[in-house]
């Protein structure tokens, strides 16, 4: 078996609480391998989110190991961090997080204007990636202009358009009617096929139904997987 | 109506108690600005719009004869020339002709001097006033020997007299001298300034003939027929001056003209155009705070949308919703008054301690009614800007939006008027900074001028002679020579010197010819500056000797003629450099040759930003006067014992006057001291506004931009890229109100060109050297809240949504 991807030892978070901590996630241990569709369940509370972001390297107040890629991200710095997340992340939310005053073509540059990358290439890249979602005609629109399925479209194309290794989704479809989600979950499946390991947290059981793997987590603990 | 008034005053001192901070800063920036104002404009009020005590004082005109090639200006007029005025001029009601001196005020237990003004009886008809008690004088008391009478101003009737109505027919002794005093001025009439009684002017029979015709020491004032404009009258006294020369040839080679002036323009036109600019510069202090609070009232109103949205639905029109929030406005705005004229009281004072001696009608500058409709009707005014625009925009408030999603749709506009009003805030301070860096600048020129003369350590003080008992010019020079004897021996004295008329203190010309050499035809000689001085005067002074040598003991009453004479008129008339030895005769053929047996370097005679003059220094005890100055350099204050050495020699003759001579030169520039002040002031107090202006918005922002912020920092952005897109906002809004300031200001500077000295109103330097200033206090102030952008939590910040 490879390397995995993603490798958590005994990664924890808790808060202090007076006269003790209130725990959000206990002792994860997981390896996500290159090419994984995963999926995070449980009830709201759980942690699904939370491992997300730890995952995402949004998080970085926690204990334990994780190694991303092949690096230690417990032992990072900051900065380095950073990068680590810039080269191999892409992340899509729930609420789509577009940016009101840009255009979907503009939208789509933001992850790209923060690495060095010249304007000609830049352009390139947004072009190929409105092509690729079929925004072409689109490019020029504001968010609020688009639909809810267009926006997380754009949403997820902006994710993609530095070709992460890993694809994170925090409720990629919560906002939108099932029409729309399959339209959404139907673009992760094909980004997978593609080699993009990708890393869903979702309430929706057709939707984990795309990926390969599902594991639950309450109360802070990844419960056992049930043997196939 | 009054209840829902009411309603709003409750509801608005209640909300406004709720925001101690708010209230502070609104109150405080419209306090400055208020106060500010009312303390510029009393002075204007004072100075430049309340009319002089006299009947319809716009007909009044100062007559003088100027004599432009020479450098002459507001030269007075000869007696000859008086009467010509009076009798060939078609334009006048009256005319009246004057002499400023003084006069001590014995038999008390301290001399007193005082300004006293010898006019023609027609003075006080042609200013139009009449007597608070008595009369005043009649032509027929401008006889010798009948003008022996003297009418008070009001002021010193107060002061000398206490107001004493008993006073008139009361025998005062003056210059040793019986004077009745046969009437008293209404309170407020003193023309010209510095005058406590009036005499008449009643010259001697020789003083009055044709002879006389040169001999200018008269000013002149004459009251315009009703309906004759000032042009009218300057065409009619060029007939005049056409008839003069018809019959005095002499006039018409010479390039004498006749000038009018009002009176107004007289007495305040050299401070009108620095009051008005002052005016104006802390007007836009105000436009500052206004700016400023609007601002506070904007970010307010923001965090109020659903207030207002509730408000609404339950019914409240939008008239309603403005006045409540122009209620609170208008309730800052008179706080904001009250704290401001407390400030302008202290203010005004703060402003005449300043200026001193230098403004004109300073006594006239008080808070009275018309500054306090001023600070009044300034108070409501900025209530009403700075209350308006965020009311209405706060008013206008989509219900169902506002209510469902808080303050986002009134924010974005909100936002676009905050930085509006920021460029404007930056664009005004540039204009207050170029305004305090041009005047600063000129200060700082002013300062490093080489007066010729070093003042440090040198004490001045005025002396007068009473003519009675030192009629006799040997007796003169005996008192002068043993005063200085008794003050040269003082302890800690260095030297001590006499003059007619101190550094800087204005204007004797006197004519001269040259031995040997004759005015060609159309020749213009320049006027020349004529001092009588003690010898160790100009060693006092610290001037510089070039050639020659200076005055000393020879040359007394009984030695040959000696005089000093400057630079420049050494250059002018021996630019070979061999003055010395060459002999001069001051105006009268008769007088005797005076040999020049030294050169001096320039003394700055007529003020420190007027170029140096020609001017010769003949031995006092040659030119003896009864009227001087005295100069004592001295390591410690003397003052004292100078005083007591006086009064052991002749308890008569008081000093008066008495003054360092670093304060006689600071007093020189002191106009130019308050602009340069004041404007720094106010551009100081600008550039804080702009920047708590540009700060708080940018924070505003921040705030609003948050979830921008996550997920930017989501998406790979690092503190730096967020810090530069911060910074980059707030400069944006920086570099367009420089932009917009710098071409406000140079469209101003043009005004500010005759205020200035040794700096053009375009001086590159200032204006970059201003932007850059405010640029870098922009970025600072920017710099602030895009340091809490870079802070953002983008887990936080993605889930606020």
């Amino acid at each position: 078996m490879s390397e995995p991807l993603m490798r958590l030892r005994d990664v924890e978070k808790s808060y202090p609480l007076a006269g003790g901590r209130s725990w959000v996630l206990r002792r994860i241990h997981l390896d996500i391998q290159p090419g994984e569709f995963v999926t995070l369940m449980g009830p709201s509370g759980a942690g699904k989110s939370t491992l997300l972001s730890i995952l995402g390297l949004l998080d970085a107040e926690w204990t334990g190991e994780y190694w991303l890629d092949g690096k230690g991200v417990h032992s990072l710095k900051t900065k380095e961090r950073a990068e680590l997340a810039r080269r191999t992340i892409g992340f899509v939310f729930q609420q789509y997080h577009l940016l009101d005053t840009l255009t979907v073509a503009e939208n789509l540059e933001v992850p790209l204007s923060y690495r060095d990358l010249k304007r000609s290439e830049r352009e390139a890249l947004v072009g190929d990636m409105l092509d690729r979602f079929q925004l072409v005609g689109k490019k020029d629109l504001f968010p609020s202009q688009l639909s809810g399925g267009q926006q997380q479209l754009v949403g997820v194309a902006r994710a993609l358009i530095s070709n992460p290794k890993v694809l994170l989704a925090d409720e990629p479809t919560g906002n939108l009617h099932s029409g729309q989600a399959k339209q959404i979950m139907e673009v992760f499946q094909e980004l997978n096929r593609a080699g993009t390991t990708v890393v869903q947290v979702t309430h929706s059981d057709a939707n984990a139904a795309y990926g390969h793997r599902i594991i639950r987590l309450a109360d802070g603990w990844m419960q056992p997987t049930p043997a196939p | 109506m009054l209840s829902s008034l009411n309603q709003d005053m409750r509801y608005a001192l209640r909300t406004l108690r709720g925001s101690p901070g708010f209230v502070l800063a609104a109150v405080l920036a419209l306090a400055l600005g208020i106060g500010a104002n009312s303390a510029v404009f009393s002075v204007v009020n004072g100075v430049l719009l309340t009319p002089p005590p006299f009947r319809e004082p716009e007909r009044l005109v100062h007559l003088s004869n100027d004599f432009a090639k020479a450098g002459i200006r507001l030269a007075p007029v000869s007696m000859p020339e008086y009467r010509d005025h009076q009798s060939l001029a078609r334009v006048f009601s009256s005319v009246a002709a004057y002499v400023q001196g003084d006069l001590t005020l014995t038999g008390r237990d301290t001399p007193v001097r005082l300004g006293a003004t010898s006019s023609t009886a027609s003075l006080f008809s042609t200013l139009g006033v009449t007597p608070a008690l008595g009369r005043t004088f009649t032509e027929a008391e401008e006889v010798p020997g009948r003008d022996k009478v003297v009418v008070l101003t009001q002021k010193a009737w107060r002061v000398y007299f206490a107001a004493d109505p008993a006073v008139l027919g009361r025998s005062l002794l003056l210059d040793g001298e019986s004077y009745t005093v046969v009437g008293v001025l209404p309170p407020g009439v003193a023309y010209p300034a510095d005058t406590d009684l009036y005499r008449p002017f009643a010259p001697p029979p020789e003083q009055t003939t044709e002879a006389q015709r040169g001999e200018r020491y008269l000013s002149m004032l004459g009251r315009l027929k009703p309906g004759v404009t000032l042009e009218a009258a300057r065409q009619d006294m060029t007939r005049v001056m056409a008839l003069m020369v018809a019959d005095h040839p002499k006039y018409g080679n010479g390039g004498w003209s006749i000038q009018l002036r009002s009176l107004e323009d007289l007495v305040v036109g050299d401070v009108r155009g620095t009051l008005w600019m002052l005016l104006g510069a802390v007007g836009f202090v105000l436009l500052v705070a206004c700016s400023s609070v609007a601002n506070l009232l904007l970010a307010r109103a923001a965090t109020r949308s659903r207030e207002v949205s509730i408000r609404a639905a339950l019914g409240a029109g939008r008239g309603r919703l403005v006045a409540q929030f122009l209620t609170e406005s208008l309730l800052l705005a008179a706080a904001g008054g009250v704290l401001g004229l407390l400030l302008a009281m202290w203010g005004t004072d703060a402003l005449l301690t300043l200026v001193g001696e230098s403004l004109p009608r300073a006594a006239e500058v008080k808070l009275d009614r018309w500054s306090l409709l001023f600070t009044g009707g300034m108070s409501l005014l900025t209530g009403l800007l700075f209350g308006l625009v965020p009311a209405l925009q706060s008013s206008r408030a989509d219900l169902s939006a506002a209510m469902r999603q808080g303050a986002k749709g009134t924010a974005e506009g909100a936002v676009k008027l905050r930085s509006g009003l920021v460029v404007a805030q930056m664009a005004l301070a540039l204009v207050l900074l170029v305004g305090a860096g041009l005047f600063a600048k000129s200060f700082l020129a002013l300062r490093s001028v080489d007066v010729g003369f070093t003042p440090e350590g040198v004490l001045t003080g005025q002396l007068s002679l009473p003519a009675t008992r030192y009629k006799e010019s040997e007796r003169q020079v005996a008192f002068h020579r043993e005063l200085l004897e008794r003050i040269q021996s003082l302890p800690g004295v260095e030297s001590a010197g006499l003059t007619n008329i101190l550094p800087l203190g204005g204007r004797l010309t006197r004519g001269f010819e040259i031995e040997g050499r004759t005015k060609g035809p159309g020749e213009v000689w320049p006027a020349v500056q004529f001092r009588t001085v003690s010898p160790d005067y100009l060693h006092t002074l610290r001037a510089t000797l070039r050639e020659g040598r200076m005055l000393d003991a020879r040359d007394d009453a009984a030695a040959p003629g000696a005089a000093i004479i400057n630079k420049s008129l050494a250059d002018f008339f021996w630019p070979r450099g061999d003055a010395v030895g060459k002999r001069l005769r001051l105006g009268n053929p008769a007088a005797a040759w005076t040999t020049v047996v030294g050169v001096v370097d320039d003394l700055r005679e007529w003020g420190v930003d007027q170029p140096a003059r020609p001017a010769m220094y003949y031995a006092l005890a040659q030119f003896p006067s009864a009227d001087l100055a005295l100069a004592v350099r001295a390591k410690d204050s003397v003052r004292a014992s100078v005083e007591a050495e006086l009064r052991a020699m002749d308890r008569d003759v008081p000093m008066f006057a008495v003054s360092p001579l670093s304060r006689l030169v600071d007093e020189s520039i002191g106009s130019r001291r308050l602009s340069a002040l004041l404007m720094g002031l106010f551009a100081g107090v600008s550039l804080v506004l702009a920047a708590l202006g540009i700060s708080g918005v940018i924070a505003y922002a921040v705030a609003q931009r948050t979830r921008e912020m996550g997920i930017r920092m989501a998406l790979g952005a690092e503190p730096g890229d967020v810090l530069r897109l911060v910074l980059g906002q707030g400069m944006r809004l920086a570099g367009l109100g420089v932009g917009v300031g710098l071409v406000l200001s140079l469209g101003l500077a043009r005004l500010l060109g005759s205020m200035l000295y040794g700096v053009t109103a375009y001086d590159p330097w200032t204006f970059v050297g201003v932007a850059a200033l405010l640029s870098g206090v922009a970025l600072f102030a920017t710099w602030l809240p895009a340091r809490r952008a870079t802070r953002v939590d983008p887990i936080i910040a993605l889930r606020a949504e």
